[in-house]
């Protein structure tokens, strides 16, 4: 345990930026203390949030359903959070010799490893649950014994979904692993495994049935909905409102029970998936044969796609906004949305929402940005590119260039969707692909801007470079306002939704050009 | 062209904290120059050598390559210039051909140019069969070499290599001496930090020796060593001063 904590410390020294606190220079105190502010924006927002849906659920008479809706809540986001980055956690880190090399088993190794994942997991449940669950018992005038059960509750939720999405990405590992296109066939599994979890997340929680129904009816469907799709969350449910020892500790058994199985079995495969990652192909035939010129720009782009889908990791968390772009309009394609209209008794309402599809696309695009970590990407590799004879805003350029490569098609391909669903008019379908193009531009210049701001050279996972930047973070952040900001104005003000979203644009793109003036003033130095 | 191809005049670099790790250092590297960079660990041999790449800024100084300077005309500066780290981290998810197709590219070679210096160079460092390989699969001495061929694609005036002979197996350090004195002869010239003292000793016709960021000596190498060697000017040099 002693070994295991030791092995622990040292990830959370680097994750957590202790030691650039402790012994970083200013700047580097500024860059984790900046991260910690956003942590804490974040925080105060998961709170408030969770804390009004319970009270106004509480307030609807639906206080018992408040723990398991919660806890299911977080079981699809640590489930799909944790899938994106399980193989990064697990396998191939870049300290794996030295760590392996230590006089220390597998199994500790690996639930050090896991445990990074399951505080961060404990952490976001906690901001989600625990709220939720304090509106629980002071609505029901909890028992000691139900608060005893509440606590414990909070240190269990992660564990069933966090194994879960570790197992699965054990298996794309390990059957990647034996081929020679790894990491190709990685990210094609990777995302068929996502698009299934958003499928069975998207079935659990479709219903069929009037509008006018659902919102009588909503307490039991939601309270069935949960206990049919979620056994895990039926039997908390039964636990906290019954006060039911049984059902608790069946609960926890299905929580620990998975952790401890898959640690085992892992245990005796980690060195032999491992080598099998690190053992790299080489054919050693190559036979010189002619080689082909090409520009700068197009070497530099070429390079970018090439990192790009090199890595799972970056792939899926750069790109994932324009998989689920497309599976959200396909799925728009399916639902029938004149009975919406009347059955909801709000006219105008497809007015509106023909009017703000285009803001749809970019609540996506505003996920989906390669550049915010391309910069930490380079990794220690950035002294190549620094000392090539190129402008800076070339290389700059080619970053750009990769992130639109995601998302243009995409865009394209849901605005023809959403065109033939929405049955748009000529400057509504005009606007379904011109604004999404102006917001991929203003994502990537965005994105390039705050990733030269808040760099994250010194990685040892992908993992950090990419989920665990602020730069990163901060994108997201700020691409998800200007979403939200004219989405809200254009709901507000109805008739006026069209000139909102014109005027939208027009700034995205003024500030997109203004931002990309910028960037041509940077030189880029170790 | 000018006979000059690196003058760097009243180089220094402060580091966040405090610390001058250069501090006014002025020399000049001529065409036909193989000039060593002595110097122990920290004394600002590194740091010297980034700032002269361009990779690094600096608070004052001029640096100029082949007449221009860095801060002014960094793109004129690097077409002449290749540089290697001392740990040199390349693409690992390249093969060995894309990448040095991807600096060939970069400098402008011709398609026809550097298929011949790419097979002449990978010949000789029998790296010709890995080509095709990821980098990633390659050793730390296979990785050296491919950067070091990738250096020689573009035929640079000025090779500035930071401790090129660690991890070097023999074979190929005699193959890199060679190529130093060839690119010398065709009026390129090489700034280089080392560690191993007789490799500078017999290798360069210049030496300079740094400590604390300050230079302690510089000039031609018989010059700097007297009677002595190189060794022991280096010990007590860096003993007193």
């Amino acid at each position: 345990m002693n070994k295991c904590w030791l092995l622990l410390k040292i990830q959370l020294l680097g994750i957590l930026g202790i030691n650039a606190i402790r012994h970083g220079g200013k700047k580097e105190k500024q860059r984790v203390l900046a991260i910690g502010f956003s942590v804490l924006i974040l925080v105060i927002f998961g709170v408030v949030l969770s804390t009004a849906l319970s009270i106004g659920l509480a307030a609807l008479g639906m206080a018992d359903i408040v723990p398991s809706l919660m806890l299911m809540v977080c079981t699809i986001v640590t489930l799909l959070l944790t899938f994106l980055i399980s193989n990064n956690v697990l396998f191939a880190f870049r300290d794996y010799d030295m760590v392996m090399s230590l006089p220390v088993n597998n199994s500790t190794v690996i639930i050090s490893r896991l445990l990074t994942v399951y505080i961060t997991n404990f952490l976001f449940g906690l901001v989600f649950i625990a709220p939720s669950m304090i509106v629980f018992a002071v609505t029901i005038k909890a028992s000691v014994s139900v608060l005893a059960m509440m606590i414990a509750t909070l240190f269990l939720a992660p564990l069933l979904p966090m194994i879960a999405a570790m197992f699965l990405g054990a298996i794309i590992t390990a059957v990647s692993a034996r081929f020679r296109y790894r990491n190709a066939l990685n990210i094609l599994l990777s995302i068929a495994f996502f698009i299934a979890l958003i499928g069975i997340s998207g079935s659990i929680n479709s219903v069929n049935m009037e509008p006018e129904q659902l919102l009588t009816e909503i307490g039991n469907i939601l309270e069935s909905t949960i206990s049919n799709a979620y056994p895990p969350a039926d039997l908390l449910h039964s636990a906290l409102t019954n006060g039911d020892w049984g059902s608790f500790g069946l609960f926890a058994l299905i929580s620990i029970i998975p952790f401890a199985l898959f640690v085992a079995l892992l245990s005796k495969l980690y060195i032999k998936i491992n080598s099998a990652l690190f053992t790299s192909r080489s054919r050693s035939n190559y036979r010189m044969g002619t080689l082909k010129a090409s520009t700068p720009f197009k070497a530099l782009y070429i390079k970018e796609l090439r990192r790009l889908f090199s890595s799972s990791m970056y792939f899926l968390n750069s790109s994932i906004g324009m998989i689920l772009l497309i599976v959200a309009v396909i799925a728009v394609l399916f639902i029938n949305l004149e009975t919406i209209e009347t059955s909801m008794g709000i006219p105008g309402i497809m007015t509106l929402f023909r009017s703000t599809a285009p803001l749809l696309a970019c609540f996506f695009i505003s996920i989906s940005s390669t550049t915010s970590a391309s910069m930490s990407m380079e990794g220690k590799s950035r002294w190549i590119p620094l000392t090539m004879p190129v402008k800076t805003m070339t290389i700059f350029n080619a970053k750009i260039a990769a992130n639109l490569t995601v998302d243009i098609p995409a865009i394209l391909i849901s605005g023809i969707i959403l065109a033939v669903s929405l049955k748009t008019n000529l400057p509504e379908t005009f606007f379904l692909f011109v604004t999404p193009i102006i917001f991929a531009c203003f994502i990537a210049v965005l994105g390039l801007i705050f990733n030269l701001k808040f760099p994250k050279y010194d990685w040892i996972t992908e993992q950090q470079a990419v989920k665990q930047s602020l730069s990163v973070t901060v994108t997201f952040g700020v691409g998800i306002l200007v979403v939200l900001i004219p989405f809200g104005v254009a709901m507000v003000s109805g008739a006026y939704a069209v000139l909102t979203l014109v005027i939208t644009t027009l700034l995205i793109l003024f500030v997109t050009c203004a931002l990309y003036g910028r960037l041509n003033k940077t030189r880029l130095y170790l | 062209m000018t006979a000059n191809i690196l003058e760097i005049k009243n180089l220094s670099k402060t580091y966040s904290r405090g610390k001058k790790a250069v501090d006014n250092l002025s020399l000049t590297v001529q065409a036909g120059d193989i000039y060593g960079f002595i110097g122990h660990n920290g004394a600002g041999k590194t740091t010297a050598i980034r700032s002269l790449v361009g990779v690094l800024e600096f608070e004052s100084g001029k640096i100029l390559i082949d007449g221009n300077s860095i801060e002014e005309n960094p793109v004129a500066c690097k077409s002449v210039i290749a540089y290697i780290p001392d740990n040199p981290d390349l693409y690992d998810f390249l093969t060995g051909i894309q990448y040095l197709n991807y600096v060939g590219d970069m400098f402008g070679v011709s398609s026809a140019e550097r298929e011949a210096r790419i097979k002449k160079y990978a010949d000789l460092w029998e790296l010709t069969a890995n080509l095709g390989d990821l980098i990633s699969s390659y050793s730390h001495g296979m990785k050296q070499k491919l950067a070091l061929i990738s250096a020689f694609v573009h035929r640079p005036r000025l090779l500035v290599l930071d401790e090129p002979f660690v991890g070097l197996d023999p074979q190929a350090a005699f193959h890199l001496k060679n190529m130093m004195r060839e690119l010398c002869k065709e009026g390129g010239a090489i700034f280089f930090s080392t560690h191993v003292l007789e490799v500078a000793e017999k290798l360069c016709n210049k030496v300079a020796i740094i400590k604390g960021g300050k230079l302690i000596a510089s000039g031609k190498t018989e010059e700097v060593r007297g009677n002595r060697s190189l060794e022991d000017i280096f010990m007590e040099v860096v003993k007193h001063e």
